[in-house]
């Protein structure tokens, strides 16, 4: 095994954990606190995913432009 | 007539090795452990991980075991006040032990290598079980949105990641994001459904979930095929 792939699954692993101690946070809160989640919490990460999708895009051109030059 | 006085040679044998150093003992140990767990679950005592999560978890132990064991070896052997390869006038016996010592070194040599081919690519797996381990399940259609949305940034991220390190190319990266795309849709589409209509949005909740767990395994698949 290669080390960037190795690299990609620790980072895929570490993402996922970094996913689930997000909710995690945010409903323990809403459970200490008697409640549901509030919009503004879902707002939250609906801007966090928009963020991820902006960086992904750019990540997508600039992989294109690199395939371009190496022609 | 006084014989010279005898020259203390090492012990031909190796000393047996302690109940915590030996791989036997440690694999009866996880079998044991393996096997109170099924006599709960015989009692009706849930066992709150699953199978993968119990698996993950005694590989990711036993990788970490043995890269403990290993170290010690090579401290041992570092420590060790008898000089491998010292071949001493002390006979056939001090030679067998001098040889015994040679093939402790490499022993522990192959240790390190084994290491190093087994704890790196369990690392993901043990941080992926233990991911799930710490994390609050969620109880309701609404917290099931927020961990997908989570999710979802979570894929989008290492997506990402692969196309900078050029583990994916451009076209391969567009299409994890018309994925990505599509389950935020029907997330949304969930989240705006909740009151009018809470089948409808458990049904989106779920198809985008089967579409990240689709994602999830591509990206798995870039993470772990050489």
């Amino acid at each position: 095994m290669s080390s960037p792939t190795v690299l990609l699954a620790l980072e895929a692993a570490l993402n996922a954990f970094a996913a689930g101690q997000r909710f995690t946070q945010m409903a323990q809160r809403a459970t200490q606190e008697g409640r549901e989640l509030t919009a503004d919490e879902l707002r939250q990460l609906r801007l966090e995913d928009d963020a991820a999708a902006a960086r992904q895009a750019n990540a997508i051109a600039e992989a294109r432009a690199r395939e371009a030059q190496k022609g | 007539m006084n014989s010279p006085d005898p020259v203390p040679t090492p012990p031909t044998q190796p000393p047996t090795l302690p109940v915590t150093q030996s791989p036997v003992a440690l694999a009866l140990i996880v079998a044991l452990i393996s096997q109170v767990a099924n006599v709960l679950e015989t009692f009706g005592i849930k066992i709150p991980f699953t199978q993968e999560q119990v698996s993950a978890l005694v590989a990711g132990l036993l990788a970490i075991g043995g890269s403990v064991m290993a170290l010690w070896a090579l401290w041992k052997r570092w420590r060790s006040p008898v000089q491998p390869l010292a071949f001493t006038q002390a006979g056939a016996d001090a030679k067998a032990a001098a040889m015994q010592n040679k093939q402790a070194g490499r022993a522990s040599v192959g240790a390190v290598l084994l290491l190093l081919l087994v704890v790196v690519p369990t690392m993901p797996m043990l941080l992926a079980s233990c991911a799930s381990l710490g994390m609050v399940a969620p109880q309701s259609t609404q917290q099931r949105i927020a961990l997908a949305l989570a999710q979802n940034t979570g894929l989008r991220n290492t997506s990402t990641y692969a196309l900078q390190q050029g583990i994916i190319k451009a076209s391969e990266g567009e299409s994890i994001k018309a994925v990505n795309d599509q389950a935020r849709v029907l997330l949304d589409l969930a989240d705006t459904a909740l009151s009018s209509d809470p089948a409808g949005a458990t049904r989106n909740v779920d198809l985008a979930i089967a579409l990240m767990r689709e994602l999830q395994r591509r990206l798995e698949a870039k993470g772990t095929t050489p």
